[in-house]
C-alpha cells in the first residue's frame, strides 16, 4: 500500500520545488527495493528522512503529505516492515550476485564457486 | 544595525523583524531574504537572483516564520515577525535539498569546468556536505553543442529558471524553457529543432550570466581561471552573496 502512495506521488509531482521533485522518486524507489526484499536498515531510515522533508520545506500540499503514509504506517507497523528487510545491519543497495547472472550465464557455469556469499560482503 | 526595543519592532523610520535574535530593518515591498542579505546576515540560496523576480523552487531559502516554514525569497517582511534561519534543524534540510539535486542530476565536479565557481558546489560546502548520500539517479541527458559559441550541459542543470527568466525578461528572447513536470521536469531549447544553434541566443545575453552551474557555458572559455583565483576560491558563497545584494 505504501509503495503504491509512493509511485502515486512521485508520478503527481509537478517538478517545480526541488524537495517534492526529487523527494518522491526517492521515496518511490527507496519503498519498491524495500517490497522487493532488497531493502535495509538505512533505507527506512532515509524514507523517514526524506518524507520529514517534504513535509517541511515543499512548496504545496502535495508534497507536504506526499510523505504521510509512510510515515504513519513506519511509525504502526514497523515490525512488517523489519520483516520485509534484508537484513538489519547496513548491506549495500546492489546486488552482486544478481550482477553476475549475466557473466554466469556466458560461462555456462552454476556451481557455488561461481555465486557470491551475500552475508560474507 | 542599531539594537532597538524588541518590544517595538523598527530601526529608526524602518520597519524590522527578527532574525535569528537579530533585529533587521526592511523596507516596504522586501522579502525575509532580501532583507536579510541587505542586512549583511546570509541565507542559503539557489534559485533567486536579486534582479529578477523570486521563483521559490529551490527551497534552500526555506527559514521558520512565527514557527511555520516559508521559502524566504517570496515571504514578504513583515514587522515584528520571528524568523528563525541559522538552526541545526533547517541547515540540515538545506543540506538534504542540496543532495537532492546532486542525485537527481549528473554533478562530476571533478571534471566540470564551473567546479570553483559553482554555486551549487560552493553551497554544498557551504552546509558541511560530504556526499550526495543518496542512489543517483543517473538521467539520460545530451548535451546541445551546436551553437558556435555556447554550450549547454543539461546535465548540471538544476531548474533555477534563473536563465529562462533572464533569456525572457531582460533579452526579450525566451530561448529556454522548463519542459515535462515531476522527476523529468528538464530544461529545454525553444527552437522548433529544440538544437541552442536554431535559436537568436548571443554569448552577450544576460541568460549567459546567470547560471549558477555548469550548465550555460561559454565555448573556449573551460579551465582558464586558475584554481586559487575561482569564484568561490577568493570569498566563500556567503560573503559574496552579502556583497552583491550590497552592489545592488
Amino acid at each position: 500500500v505504501v509503495e503504491n502512495f509512493a509511485r502515486f506521488f512521485a508520478h503527481e509531482s509537478c517538478g517545480f520545488c526541488t524537495p517534492c521533485r526529487v523527494g518522491t522518486t526517492i521515496c518511490a524507489k527507496t519503498m519498491k527495493r524495500v517490497v522487493t526484499g532488497q531493502g535495509t536498515r538505512r533505507d527506512l531510515k532515509d524514507l523517514a528522512k526524506v518524507s520529514q522533508l517534504m513535509r517541511a520545506t515543499s512548496h504545496c500540499g502535495l508534497g507536504a503529505t506526499a510523505g504521510n503514509p509512510a510515515l504513519d504506517a513506519l511509525a504502526k507497523f514497523r515490525p512488517s516492515f523489519d520483516a520485509r528487510l534484508r537484513s538489519l545491519d547496513v548491506l549495500p543497495t546492489f546486488d552482486l550476485d544478481e550482477a553476475l547472472a549475466p557473466a554466469r550465464e556466458a560461462t555456462a557455469r552454476d556451481d557455488a564457486g561461481s555465486h557470491l556469499d551475500q552475508e560474507a560482503t | 544595525m542599531t539594537a532597538s526595543e524588541p518590544t517595538a519592532p523598527t530601526s529608526g523610520d524602518r520597519p524590522t523583524f527578527l532574525l535569528d535574535g537579530h533585529d533587521v530593518p526592511f523596507d516596504e515591498g522586501q522579502s525575509v531574504l532580501t532583507a536579510a542579505l541587505a542586512s549583511g546576515t546570509f541565507i542559503p540560496y539557489l534559485c533567486f537572483h536579486p534582479e529578477f523576480t523570486a521563483h521559490g523552487s529551490c527551497k534552500l531559502c526555506t527559514v521558520k516564520v512565527n514557527g511555520r516554514n516559508h521559502a524566504s525569497c517570496t515571504t514578504p517582511a513583515r514587522a515584528g515577525d520571528v524568523v528563525e534561519s541559522n538552526t541545526p534543524e533547517l541547515n540540515d534540510a538545506r543540506k538534504t535539498i542540496v543532495q537532492f539535486l546532486f542525485t537527481e542530476g549528473n554533478h562530476f565536479c571533478p571534471s566540470c569546468e564551473a567546479s570553483g565557481s559553482c554555486t551549487l558546489q560552493a553551497m554544498a560546502y557551504e552546509l558541511g556536505m560530504t556526499t550526495p548520500h543518496f542512489s543517483p539517479l543517473f538521467p539520460d541527458r545530451p548535451v546541445d553543442a551546436s551553437h558556435p559559441d555556447v554550450l549547454v550541459d543539461f546535465n548540471r542543470c538544476i531548474l533555477c529558471e534563473l536563465c529562462v527568466r533572464a533569456s525572457a525578461l531582460v533579452d526579450r528572447k525566451s530561448v529556454f524553457s522548463l519542459a515535462g513536470r515531476g522527476i523529468t521536469k528538464h530544461l529545454v531549447v525553444n527552437a522548433e529543432s529544440g538544437r541552442l544553434a536554431d535559436t537568436e541566443l548571443s554569448v552577450e545575453d544576460a541568460a549567459m550570466g546567470v547560471c549558477p552551474v555548469g550548465a550555460i557555458l561559454r565555448k573556449r572559455r573551460g579551465f582558464r581561471t586558475p584554481i586559487g583565483e575561482r569564484r568561490y576560491d577568493l570569498h566563500p558563497v556567503h560573503e559574496l552573496a552579502v556583497a552583491h545584494k550590497e552592489e545592488g
